[in-house]
């Protein structure tokens, strides 16, 4: 019974993470180099 | 505040609120007497089930509607509903066998409940193969639509499968003629995790609404 619980809370947290990260990966837009962050590209 | 930061806070609170029905569930919800600690699946399980098959209907009718006003919006929701339903989905395929286990003795059985979920997961799955596979947006989302009507036609089937066909599958508790056959402290429960889950299904699609319609002015920048 726990199990079903955890998997679900497992799923629920993991989609709504990947969302977030969409979302933000979409906000930052196409220019962004993965690993590198803004300041170092401004540098 | 952005329509993608409503849907961030819509399903924070989901979330939070959803620990709360965990605690409730777990900790202060009285075990059933035949099935035990097992029967706690239930509550998670159901919700899950009920907006699956109901994001399934409403793809459907977005679909329908799309194809007479061909308005982008429909196409959009329908868009986000078919992957938060293939997240819900997911979760009723799991705690499903989970609660088979010690109940059945099996995890699957191929009866005609079960089968037909899985069904629906794989016409879900097809959905959003169909949407990656097809460039033209119109056409996309023309054979989108098409589809997903085919996918509402799936439900009533689904959900009348236990009276239809003779199935392991128990009958409905709550979405069924008459008064639901839970004790007041078990409804109670139920009532606030399928009020999480609709929160959440929410949440998810305005989030996920948010971030095709800001992929769809990108292309049109780009273009």
């Amino acid at each position: 019974m726990v199990a079903a619980y955890i998997v679900t809370a497992v799923i629920l947290l993991a989609y709504a993470f990947s969302l977030y990260r969409r979302i933000g990966k979409d906000e930052r837009g196409p220019g962004r180099v993965p690993g590198v962050s803004s300041d170092e590209r401004s540098r | 505040m952005s329509l993608a930061q409503k849907g961030r806070w819509i399903t924070l609170v989901g979330l939070v609120l959803l620990a709360a029905v965990y605690v409730r569930a777990l900790a202060f919800t009285p075990l059933e007497r035949s099935q035990g600690p097992a029967q706690k699946i239930y509550y998670l399980h159901v919700p899950a089930a009920i907006w699956t098959e109901t994001a399934m209907i409403l793809i459907g009718l977005a679909g329908i509607f799309y194809l007479f006003l061909r308005d982008p919006r429909l196409d959009r929701f329908a868009e986000a509903s078919a992957e938060v339903g293939t997240v819900f989905a997911t979760i009723v395929l799991t705690t499903g066998p989970i609660w088979g286990k010690p109940i059945w003795g099996t995890w699957w059985t191929w009866d005609a409940r079960l089968t037909s979920t899985l069904l629906l997961f794989f016409l879900y799955l097809g959905y959003l193969l169909l949407r990656g596979a097809v460039a033209d947006p119109g056409l996309r989302a023309r054979y989108a639509a098409v589809l997903g009507i085919c996918g509402m036609c799936l439900v009533p089937f689904i959900h009348l499968s236990v009276f239809l066909f003779r199935t392991l599958h128990p009958q409905p508790i709550i979405l069924k003629p008459g008064k639901p056959s839970l004790p007041d402290s078990m409804l109670v429960t139920w009532l606030l995790s399928f009020g999480v889950f609709t929160l959440l299904y929410v949440g998810f699609v305005v989030q996920r609404y948010a971030l095709a319609q800001r992929r769809e002015e990108q292309g049109e920048i780009r273009a």
